[in-house]
């Protein structure tokens, strides 16, 4: 289990920003190699995405369950998927408050621990570590810029 | 100088191996050349994760793959009372997880189809629903009382298998207590695996029509496999042929039962059709036994002379998810009390703990006899700490505590009787081959200018054979092994024997010793191993046994028919049996040496020309109970530098003298040293079965688990002392496996020596390039 954390200033309000991480038709897309997603209810969806570590490539079906509080400004996504005889489970939280500063940007702070299992762990050996830090990082970036283009439009 | 098997006399010459042809030109027979008509592909489905439960097993995408047959979950494995087996430790495996999964890897499901490719699609179409669990790698963290529970299908609710103890505890702590020198050191020899170059594999071919088995299989020791195999289906014994083909190397490896051969097993049973399983190259490191993962802690009490007053070892085994070590039943920490070693310790006190963790199962005999070569490695290491502590040259310290000629039978504070042995001669010729006098002027000048250059010492003494059959057994079976002999009419021979070689050179020396008691050649004697239906029953080929039982059989085989055949020359010689003799060539009239007759003469008379009333034929058979272990020894020397830029250490030379009482053929017997001394450097420096956290396996395979090539291997010099065992019918030990036990210490003990004067006095191996260097940045010796 790998954990990781940042943070990442939105150019929203904090409501914008809640309602995107709580919607599953939003955050189905912004998995990094996304093929192909289906939302089966408002917390649940089910993703492809497309897995590459070393010489390993995958596509993994995950399964991911959203659950907000909006009260607390927190929300916990899990991500669970299989593929290719190889695991990967995520769970991430994640806090949304106004950043001080300005009523129209958001500070997001997320924290996530990631398990990688199967041959996917065992070939990917010593590049893993920064693969997965890379995916993980790049599960929010497009959270930002998904947040970002869903303004502009 | 290599000599045709046409020799006479063969024993102890170096007789070219009459298996070679063969093998050279590609013209062996091993297990994934047998093609059988119908034959199906079995395929295996595996747990990603360490510690998981299953939730849910989808097969409706696998069954739609094309020529897919059956598909074996552990569900339907329990219907049969199959989902789990008895492992040789006595205790049990899953075969297909039922519940929840405990090591990466494990087999969950098994798919047969009409082709390979078609089942390891349809592996990859099972869907299976697994909830993650905490997984327990460290096996100190999984003694610890709040650590997750890995076995519920125990009583015993907690992740400890076994406590094994052996002599004098309270005794050896007041010893520690009262010398005036005591060295501590802890010394862990990660998990290593065999890693044959054949993986493990079987074809399962039940013919429905006559209700028989035949197995082919990658088996050390298939009577074993066939008795387990009739347990375990509840299949008639004798209808169970198991046949193990040529072999691509054990090291221990393939004397367990694997989950993937039951489930063949069973779909052949199923279908009635032939179904091969072959394992991949992950397949065999990630879940095929492993060995070693032994964590030690050792006290030696010395004066201040240097005369050790005892010894005390405790030690933590790693065994996995199921305990699945391949000891003598009555031997749960194998032969381990052979860490007393050379040396003549007054008292000493060993404990193992085993526990399981979230790790593939095992703790196999990889080339050595049941981990000889953890309680070799921590004695030769400890030693050295203590030559360190006490400012004394390594050789002088193994001088001052060995084991004297006149002591043998020795009884060692730890409960063994060691044969023979003269510790003194082996390291007088290895020292004098290496030429140690010079070689440590040679250092001083080097290190004078900056360069770092070790020299390290190895005198182990190991213990093969095993073994009396009142003390050695494994699921009960005494570990005798056996030979038969039938002489044909035209003097040449046949002989069966119960052991299984895997690239020994069985085919040539157990020819030699027959050939020498009968008077024939190497090629007179055809040597047939491996098929059930017709060698007599025998416990198989590792732990350096063969040449300690079933040589022991061949030679007493040979001498019964001699038994017989003095008869026949009597006969023919026209005088009473009483006075002939056999003179080593054939048999003689006493007092007429040139009135004789040889084996081919008897042999033709035993068919043709009998004494009135003596039953024909020439044959017999002999099951060889032998009366102790036989204990190899050797001196070994390796001269080692290290770079300081890398880390990169070069082993500059390396000296074995390997003492194994009677040499059968010198040939054969430095191959087995070359290649064991090859393994053993892999071990010290290139290989760890190392995991993550998570129980992920981070080697398993060969680009990170690294096997020594030629290119990186040292130059061997080899020599030898010849100590004969005293109860061994040709007065020979066991060789295979000492390169093993010896070497791993002394490539450790001579990069210590290299650091010893900046401070250094205890490395964990594997010594990878990367972790020499911390060390040299450490000690502020990088460029």
């Amino acid at each position: 289990m790998k954990s990781y954390q940042g943070s990442l200033v939105l150019e929203a309000p904090p409501q914008v920003t809640w309602q995107f991480v709580t919607d599953p038709e939003k955050i189905g897309a912004c998995m990094p190699d996304v093929v192909g997603y289906s939302v089966l209810d408002s917390e649940h969806l089910m993703a492809k995405v497309r897995v590459g570590v070393g010489p390993i490539r995958a596509v993994f079906e995950m399964a991911i369950a959203l659950v907000g509080n909006v009260a607390e400004g927190r929300a916990r996504m899990e991500v669970q998927g299989t593929g290719m005889g190889n695991g990967i489970q995520m769970i991430s939280e994640m806090s949304i408050e106004p950043k001080s500063e300005s009523a129209d940007q958001t500070l997001l702070q997320w924290s996530a621990d990631v398990a990688v299992s199967g041959p996917l762990a065992t070939l990917g050996g010593r590049v893993l570590e920064n693969q997965v830090k890379k995916t993980t990082e790049k599960v929010f970036e497009n959270i930002r810029q998904g947040i970002a283009s869903s303004l502009a439009r | 100088m290599a000599m045709e098997a046409t020799e006479s006399r063969p024993l102890g010459k170096a007789i070219k191996r009459k298996e070679d042809p063969r093998f050279i030109r590609r013209q062996g027979r091993y297990l994934d050349d047998i093609v059988l008509p119908g034959m199906l592909y079995m395929a295996l489905a595996r747990s990603p994760y360490a510690h998981a439960r299953i939730k849910n097993i989808r097969l409706d995408e696998a069954y739609k793959v094309l020529g897919v047959k059956a598909i074996l979950t552990g569900a339907d494995l329990e219907k049969m009372n199959l989902s789990w087996m008895p492992t040789l430790a006595g205790d049990r495996q899953m075969v297909l997880a039922t519940g929840k999964v405990l090591f990466q890897y494990q087999e969950v499901a098994a798919v047969v189809a009409e082709t390979r490719a078609a089942a390891e699609d349809a592996v990859q179409r099972i869907e299976v629903d697994y909830q993650p669990l905490d997984a327990v790698v460290d096996p100190y963290a999984a003694m610890k009382p709040d650590a997750p529970l890995l076995r519920e299908d125990r009583e015993q609710k907690d992740n400890h298998i076994f406590h094994w103890e052996v002599g004098d505890r309270e005794g050896t702590e007041n010893t520690l207590a009262s010398s005036p020198i005591v060295v501590k050191e802890f010394i862990r020899m990660p998990r290593v695996h065999p890693a044959p170059v054949e993986p493990c594999g079987c074809i399962a071919d039940y013919q429905k029509s006559t209700g028989k088995m035949t197995w082919y299989v990658t088996s050390q020791a298939p009577h074993a496999h066939r008795t387990v195999l009739a347990m375990v289906s509840g299949l008639p014994e004798h209808m169970i042929h198991v046949i193990s083909p040529d072999i691509g190397g054990g090291f221990g490896n393939k004397v367990p039962v694997y989950p993937g051969y039951v489930c063949s097993i069973v779909l052949s049973l199923q279908l009635g059709r032939p179904v091969k399983w072959i394992e991949t190259r992950t397949e065999n490191i990630a879940t095929t036994n492993f060995a070693r993962d032994y964590h030690m802690t050792a006290e030696i009490g010395a004066t201040e002379e240097g005369i050790v007053t005892g010894l005390k070892v405790i030690t933590i085994a790693d065994h996995g998810a199921f305990d699945a070590a391949a000891d003598p039943s009555k031997f749960p920490a194998g032969l381990f009390s052979i860490v007393t070693g050379s040396y003549n310790f007054p008292i000493a006190f060993a404990e193992v703990d085993g526990v399981y963790t979230n790790k593939a199962p095992g703790g196999v005999a990889y080339r050595c006899s049941f981990r000889v070569t953890e309680a070799s490695f921590l004695i030769e290491r400890v030693m050295n700490t203590l030559a360190l502590r006490l400012n004394l040259d390594p050789v002088e310290l193994r001088r001052r505590n060995f084991i004297q000629p006149d002591q043998f039978p020795y009884q060692s504070p730890l409960g063994w009787t060691y044969d023979s042995g003269n510790y003194d001669l082996t390291l007088d010729k290895a020292l004098e081959l290496v030429g140690y006098e010079k070689l440590r002027e040679e250092q001083a000048e080097r290190r004078a200018r900056g360069e770092l250059v070790g020299i390290g010492i190895s005198t182990f003494t190991e213990i093969v054979g095993a073994g009396p059959s009142n003390t050695f057994d494994i699921l009960g079976i005494k570990m005798f092994d056996s030979c038969e002999i039938r002489i044909h009419p035209t003097g040449k021979a046949i002989a069966r024997l119960g052991a299984r070689h895997q690239g020994q050179g069985h085919e040539t020396t157990f020819a030699q010793v027959i050939a020498e008691e009968l008077g024939l050649t190497t090629a007179d004697v055809l040597i047939e191993e491996g098929d059930t239906d017709t060698a007599p029953y025998g416990l198989g080929t590792y732990a350096s046994r063969s040449t300690p039982t079933a040589g022991g059989a061949a030679a007493l085989a040979a001498r019964r028919i001699r038994q017989k055949a003095i008869q026949i020359a009597a006969h023919l010689l026209e005088v009473s049996a009483d006075d002939v003799e056999w003179n080593g060539e054939k048999f003689v009239t006493k007092g007429l040496e040139s009135r004789g007759v040889g084996m081919g003469e008897v042999a033709l008379a035993a068919y043709t020309n009998l004494p009135q009333g003596m039953e024909p034929g020439l044959e017999a058979t002999y099951y060889y109970d032998p009366p102790n272990l036989t204990f190899p020894n050797g001196a070994y020397i390796a001269v080692v530098s290290i770079d300081r830029g890398t880390g990169q250490v070069a082993v500059e030379r390396f000296v074995a003298v390997d003492d194994c009482g009677t040499v059968i053929n010198p040939m054969v017997v430095d191959g087995q040293i070359h290649g064991g001394l090859t393994e053993g450097f892999g071990i010290a420096f290139m290989q760890e079965i190392a995991f993550d956290e998570d129980g992920n396996n981070l080697a398993p395979n060969f680009m990170e688990y690294l096997v020594p090539t030629a290119v990186e291997a040292p130059h061997w010099e080899t020599g030898r002392t010849v100590t004969p065992s005293p109860h061994h019918p040709i007065g020979a030990k066991g060789v295979g496996e000492s390169p093993n036990v010896g070497s791993p210490a002394a490539f450790v003990n001579a990069v210590v020596d290299a650091l010893s004067p900046y401070g250094v006095t205890n490395l964990e191996i594997p010594l990878f390039p990367w972790k020499v260097w911390n060390v040299l940045r450490e000690h502020g010796l990088t460029l």
